[in-house]
């Protein structure tokens, strides 16, 4: 299990838990999809890689890498 | 009068169908967050007046901004006889997550599936979705009004109380006994409400920290995770069963693949922004202005002749003529190229292109405390800060959104154009280009300077939860191109315009009349001049110790381009003789007289960052509170003053001693000062214990 922001571009991952240490981020990933066993892939990243841009769920979503940090993955 | 709101996710298109439902005109944007405030509108429905209210975008009822707890007092409150419940197509099953919520109340709602995007191909079976759902379900498209008649049907129709199969799945006998003495169906929406862990709802119903404590810990610790998940597995089969969704990414587009690349995004970004920045100030901008004002010309000669023949020489004529008719060129000296960066900024936030430029600033500005949205708020800076200011609404969280609105003026309006070019002009010829584009870069740095020391100071930034949704690339339809003008043009002219004419018939009456109020046609002896001699001295150090350059200043408060007309004014030239203005301030026999280029330069600067126009003031004053904007309005005097003291004496340093050796000083006192900023940085480093608690650096221990 790694936090999302250890993922490579372009690879599928699958959710594995969301942290709950920032309640406001946890509640939001939830409502925006982003659960366990949810499939997300990295598409792209800023130059310094502190913005992710993923998809999941037919849709994207570009994430602070501080954010995307509560977000534990495992490869598919 | 009945009310029916208007709910969905943010950018579903709900002031599009509130503005197809009221025949109103609010501003929309393909962008996260265009509504900040609920707005209210009569709408008729078979002859029957209802008040339609539209509400801030909101993904669930558990609200985490300002804006969603607007939405979720608005619904809590039940005030309203139905909500309509916009779901965008393209994006139905996240959208369908708050419909599910709004369903699970018992709430009587009506779905309203968005067509956006025309060229996805995704159909939706309704019927077999309001059967589900147990709700009326209508395919409408917003833009082209398609379907809002069956939807102002669909509203008579009541929903049927159902209860959601996954409910069925849950648990919640541990929770509903808390409620026991509720009815039954208020026992069933607390124990989703309790799963939920949602504050807000309990505290709204009037439950007690205490008694809200008691009620979570009667719930698993993964409540919330379990119910999410349940609804995303329902809205899996829903999906499944009502859609014929095509294999597409909403948003996905290969143009990001350039759009986005390290080497080519920000080379992009600056060839568009400077496309539209050259369109805007220099070639269309420049012409419509020159119409303008050749325009106002016409029409206001004739009357100003009449007037000159009846009232001769008298203040009423100056008044007329420099107040009245001088204020509304004022406003249409500068109306094209605000009105025009305006229409070309919103063309780049309808067609999508605005998240990919937060993406990609991101990086930079969150290192200054700023965030990405904050670009958009900035690059209106560039037309005018009054209209800018209030955009800086959109940011995540408060801290945001003061700093970003205090930064807006540091960018150089377009007013300040007239300055540049004519008293720049004066002393630098054809290299005068060189210089306004130093001052445009000036401008940014010290705004990203002050964005710095406000973040590591009083202005720390929140906790900022930058999640931002990638729309599709999308055109404007020409009918909206066309509102957006429109809309622009009112905003200026009642916003903005109604406060240049009002500062521009004090400044003219500081300039006419002494303080025995007599009247004075050059200004000699006015309040305006006694002032600017009251205040010179403290300029003396900038270069440009002058009362009619330091009243010009004051005048400039009205609007940036005064400045220019004020000096035109003292050196007794028409100010529509703008060579002539530029000749008369390098004549030592001038009331506005520059002695040198460093003078000139510090000036220039001054202008560039001193306390923005009035107009600017006043609506700081509605965005932030006068706290803040006092506060805004002191950093950028004193941040204008030592500026500009550094810009004249480097530049004094350069005329007096030569290029070579003062580069060499300036070059060692920099190396100095960020020796000494490492040094101690390393200093620090040493020191830390290791006590991690309350620590702000990422040492990583």
């Amino acid at each position: 299990m790694i936090p999302l922001t250890s993922g490579k571009l372009n690879t599928s991952y699958k959710i594995k838990e969301i942290s709950r240490a920032n309640e406001k981020v946890f509640r939001r990933f939830l409502e925006l999809g982003l659960i366990r066993g949810q499939t997300i892939k990295i598409l792209n990243t800023s130059i310094l890689k502190k913005v992710f841009l993923i998809e999941f769920r037919g849709y994207l979503l570009s994430v602070k890498s501080s954010l995307a940090d509560y977000i534990f993955v495992e490869k598919v | 009068m009945e009310e029916i709101i208007l709910v969905g996710n943010p950018n579903s298109g709900k002031t599009t169908l509130y503005n197809a439902l009221t025949k109103a005109n609010e501003h929309i944007g393909n962008w996260h967050g265009v509504t900040v405030e609920e707005k209210k509108k009569e709408m008729r429905i078979n002859g029957k007046l209802y008040l339609l209210v539209d509400t801030p975008g909101l993904y669930s009822l558990s609200p985490l901004s300002f804006e969603e707890e607007v939405s979720f007092k608005i619904i809590e409150e039940k005030k309203y006889k139905k909500i309509i419940n916009i779901c965008d197509r393209n994006n139905l099953q996240r959208n369908l997550y708050l419909s599910l919520c709004l369903i699970e109340e018992g709430l009587d709602v009506v779905i309203a599936i968005n067509e956006i995007d025309k060229k996805v191909k995704y159909k939706v079976d309704e019927k077999k979705l309001a059967s589900i759902l147990g709700v009326s379900v209508v395919s409408i498209n917003a833009e082209k009004k398609f379907g809002v008649e069956e939807l102002r049907n669909a509203i008579k129709n009541e929903s049927k109380e159902k209860t959601l199969p996954y409910l069925k799945k849950i648990d919640f006998s541990s929770v509903k006994k808390y409620f026991s003495t509720f009815s039954l169906k208020e026992q069933e929406i607390f124990a989703i409400k309790a799963f939920e862990k949602n504050k807000n709802f309990f505290k709204f119903k009037g439950f007690s920290e205490k008694e809200i404590e008691e009620i979570f810990a009667l719930t698993p610790e993964d409540s919330l995770e379990i119910l999410s998940e349940c609804r995303y597995q329902f809205l899996d089969e829903v999906i499944s069963e009502c859609c014929q969704k095509a294999d597409f990414v909403y948003g996905k587009n290969k143009f990001d693949k350039i759009l986005l690349n390290k080497y080519l995004a920000f080379p992009i970004f600056i060839l568009i922004i400077g496309f539209i920045f050259f369109l805007t100030f220099f070639s269309l901008g420049a012409f419509l202005s020159d119409i303008l004002a050749k325009l106002l010309d016409l029409a206001t000669s004739p009357l100003l002749s009449l007037l000159e023949n009846s009232l001769g020489d008298s203040w009423i004529y100056y008044f007329f003529s420099d107040a009245i008719f001088g204020g509304l060129g004022t406003i249409l000296s500068f109306l094209p190229q605000v009105v025009l960066l305006f229409f070309f900024l919103s063309v780049l936030e309808d067609s999508g292109y605005l998240s990919r430029v937060a993406f990609i600033f991101e990086d930079i500005l969150v290192k200054v405390g700023l965030s990405g949205k904050s670009v958009y708020t900035l690059l209106m800076g560039f037309g005018c800060s009054t209209t800018a200011i209030m955009t800086a609404r959109n940011m995540d969280d408060k801290h945001s959104k003061i700093k970003t609105a205090l930064l807006c003026p540091y960018m150089s309006c377009s007013a300040k154009i007239p300055i540049y070019t004519v008293i720049g002009g004066a002393f630098f010829g054809a290299k005068n280009i060189f210089v306004i584009m130093l001052l445009y870069f000036l401008g940014v740095l010290v705004s990203l300077a002050v964005s710095l020391i406000l973040d590591k100071t009083i202005l720390k930034s929140q906790n900022q939860t930058f999640i931002l949704e990638f729309p599709p690339y999308r055109l404007s339809s020409p009918k909206r191109l066309g509102n957006i003008l429109k809309n622009n043009l009112r905003t200026f002219l009642l916003k903005v315009g109604s406060v240049i004419i009002a500062m521009n018939i004090i400044v003219f009456l500081l300039s006419s009349f002494t303080f025995k109020f007599q009247f004075v046609q050059d200004g000699s002896g006015s309040i305006l001049e006694s002032i600017g001699r009251f205040l010179s001295p403290l300029f003396e150090p900038l270069g440009f110790n002058n009362w009619a350059i330091v009243s010009a200043l004051l005048a400039g408060l009205v609007a940036k381009e005064v400045v220019v007309s004020s000096i035109a004014m003292f050196n007794g030239i028409d100010s529509s003789a703008l060579e002539l203005v530029s000749s008369s301030i390098l004549l030592p026999t001038s009331v506005v007289y520059f002695s040198s280029t460093a003078s000139v330069l510090s000036f220039l600067v001054f202008c560039l960052l001193y306390t923005p126009c009035l107009a600017s003031i006043s609506m700081m004053n509605s965005e932030i509170g006068a706290k803040w904007t006092i506060f805004g309005v002191m950093v950028e005097l004193v941040v204008a003053y030592v500026v500009s003291l550094l810009v004249y004496n480097i530049a004094l340093a350069f005329e007096i001693f030569g290029f070579l050796s003062t580069f060499f000083v300036i070059l060692g006192i920099l190396l100095v000062v960020f020796s000494a900023i490492y040094i101690f940085h390393i200093v620090k480093k040493k020191r830390c214990p290791h006590n991690c608690q309350d620590c702000s650096r990422n040492c990583e221990k």
